[in-house]
């Protein structure tokens, strides 16, 4: 069957009524979570993770995948209209967004925003119909060192680009590493590190660890911050970009889409860093580059085009060989695995119903996005003025049921607790929390396929460098964590101003 | 930074180590056949070197002038937010989730800022019901009855 057909049968399940209204409301959520600053996608999917355990697997992948594109359109409306960046993704449509906006152009950046957003999107979704299901025949020549190489090699580029010390971005995945061995090892059926605690058997769930280390650290920053939210005060009006926006953008929009396709494929890439590179490229290369800062709409495109072709890019490493892209793929991937779908490169075979009904739902999102953007956003501009002394109990009080209803255990919401605490004291101390999650999430998936590598080789480590993709993924690795150690370069990773994406 | 770095980079260390330790304690295991504590070992092992690197880099470091990281932080504030945390956890189970969560959002909703009792008491109410009707009507997810089973 070819990939017309296939799409077709993809919008037969994206169109009944169920799918519909998850994936509106999934992009209600993530437009919602996104125009709030604070509270970022990761943390909203694991707060509605357990609330779609009774929904068929199509759906509750359709509203996650939702919440995090749409996440991506409701950040750059904070980002114009208050200066502060929704999400982490939006950081850089501040700068020129924002004078824009104080220049009485907000209307025109706003919908620059959404159109560029759309656009991006809808050619990243493209993409990902054309190039996901090719990949999978590749993806099957993959055996575990290829596998083992590239988990590597996502959790190298993810400590690269981290914005403060690489070494203890490096020290947070080892201590990921380790968070995940805990419980029963799958091989000898032993436990490791329960300490005697009933509840650690089966490990520490994913949830409870991402919503402490995301939400309620969050919180407890907060208690010392007084947030003052002031919305610039103007009528948003003209949201339509006149001709001559458009012919300015039209090169932005271009480089922005192909920069964020490629950066969102990248393991250990994602939104946030396809946002800053296209900045900077677009500063770059674009006629008025001198001018960038000072309300130009190129940079309000750039950013926003780049960030949404990304978000649909990452898609693709996690639906063809199963390995997540980023914290937020790794959310998904463990939604899959609830709902007793592996991800992997059988997974468009076996599951075909879940791959191209989320790829069409997907199509249909980024047109719901649209319309919840452009005519709503008086509504969301009214959402940014529920004071923050509101919002908190009730991010806690998300965070708190979450938790519990994911096992039914009060344990897990003790745990949640004790890693808001760790997330705290690592925000505190600049010790990152991505490359923790990452490799909390990968480590038994790099545990299984390093082992398998070395009862294959006999012992051997020559598995993985004989071997041309493995090879080719250690090289990589190897370079980037070299790199630092050559002064003049290492000063200028690009990640040093990159924020974490929560 | 150099000061908290100190302190948390040999945090890092010590619990290196101890990871190792504990790992040896679960068999190892060797290349040709790697154990249970095979990926641990090495996993805090590597934890362990990093964590001596950036102690060996802190400590050559220049000290700088900066304001404390902790300037600013609230202590009986986060303090008491985390004693109520603490406290849902433990009672969670005892007195029921409605009680409990009703407390918590009472003090959760007066700490940040002081509104008027009258204002917290319905934003409490307000938003224990709806996450009440969200969770447990439609999603049908069981939560702790504790003291008000007989309301069932």
């Amino acid at each position: 069957m070819d990939v017309l057909t296939q799409l077709g049968m993809g919008f037969q399940v994206a169109l009944q009524p169920m799918n519909l209204f998850y994936c509106f409301l999934g992009c209600l959520i993530g437009t919602m979570v996104g125009v709030l600053p604070g509270l970022g996608p990761t943390a909203a999917m694991s707060l509605l993770l357990p609330a779609t355990f009774h929904v068929p697997p199509v759906s509750a992948v359709i509203m996650l995948a939702g919440i995090y594109y749409g996440a991506m359109y409701g950040g750059s409306t904070t980002s114009i209209l208050v200066n502060i960046p929704g999400e982490a993704a939006s950081v850089m449509t501040c700068l020129d967004g924002y004078r824009m906006a104080r220049a009485g152009r907000a209307g025109a950046a706003l919908g620059m925003a959404a159109f560029g957003s759309f656009l991006a999107g809808t050619v990243g979704i493209l993409a990902l119909t054309v190039v996901a299901p090719p990949l999978v025949g590749f993806a099957l020549h993959f055996g575990p060192p290829e596998y083992f190489s590239l988990m590597c090699l996502g959790m190298v580029i993810l400590t690269f680009l981290s914005s403060s010390s690489m070494i203890r971005a490096l020290m947070m995945a080892c201590f990921g590493l380790i968070v995940g061995t805990i419980g029963q090892d799958v091989v000898s059926g032993s436990t490791r590190f329960t300490f005697g605690i009933m509840e650690l058997m089966d490990g520490i769930g994913l949830i409870p660890v991402v919503m402490g280390l995301f939400g309620i650290s969050e919180i407890l920053l907060n208690l010392e911050t007084k947030i003052d939210r002031e919305v610039f005060q103007t009528k948003v009006k003209g949201l339509l970009p006149t001709v001559e926006d458009w012919i300015r953008c039209k090169w932005a929009l271009v480089r922005g889409t192909v920069i964020g396709f490629f950066l969102g494929i990248l393991p250990g890439g994602g939104a946030v860093l396809a946002s800053f590179v296209s900045y900077a490229v677009e500063k770059k290369f674009s006629p008025r580059g001198d001018q960038f800062g000072t309300g130009v709409i190129e940079g309000v495109a750039a950013p926003e085009s780049a960030n949404n072709s990304a978000a649909q890019a990452a898609f693709i490493p996690l639906l063809t060989l199963g390995l997540p892209a980023n914290v937020v793929m790794a959310m998904l991937l463990g939604a899959l695995i609830i709902h007793g779908v592996t991800p992997g490169p059988l997974l468009i075979a076996q599951h075909s119903d879940v791959f191209w009904g989320v790829v069409a739902s997907m199509y249909i999102g980024n047109v719901m996005l649209l319309v919840l953007n452009l005519p709503l956003i008086g509504m969301w501009v009214q959402f940014l003025r529920v004071p923050y002394p509101i919002m908190m109990p009730l991010i806690v009080l998300f965070c708190l049921v979450g938790s519990y209803t994911v096992a039914n255990s009060v344990m897990d919401v003790f745990f949640m607790l004790v890693f808001g605490v760790i997330g705290y004291l690592m925000k505190k101390l600049k010790y990152e929390a991505p490359p923790f999650i990452l490799a909390f999430v990968l480590g038994p998936l790099l545990e299984y396929s390093l082992k398998q590598s070395l009862i294959i080789s006999k012992g051997s480590f020559g598995i993985f460098v004989t071997r041309p993709i493995s090879a080719v993924c250690l090289a990589i690795a190897l370079v980037l964590l070299l790199i630092p150690l050559v002064p003049l370069v290492g000063r200028k990773r690009p990640g040093a101003t990159l924020e974490s994406e929560d | 930074m150099k000061r908290q770095y100190l302190i948390g980079d040999s945090v890092w260390l010590v619990l290196g180590l101890a990871v190792c330790f504990e790992a040896w304690r679960l068999n190892v295991g060797d290349f040709t056949r790697p154990g249970p504590g095979f990926l641990p070992f090495w996993a805090g092992a590597l934890l362990a070197l990093l964590s001596l690197i950036a102690l060996i880099q802190s400590v050559l470091e220049k000290p700088k002038e900066e304001p404390s990281v902790w300037a600013g932080v609230n202590i009986a504030k986060l303090g008491l937010v985390l004693l109520a945390l603490l406290l849902y956890v433990v009672l969670l189970n005892t007195l029921g989730f409605i009680l409990c969560t009703f407390l918590l959002l009472l003090f959760l909703f007066r700490v940040v800022e002081p509104y008027p009792w009258y204002i917290v008491l319905l934003a409490s109410a307000l938003s224990l019901a709806s996450v009440y009707v969200i969770f447990v009507r439609f999603l049908d997810v069981r939560l702790p009855a504790g003291l008000l089973d007989f309301l069932r």
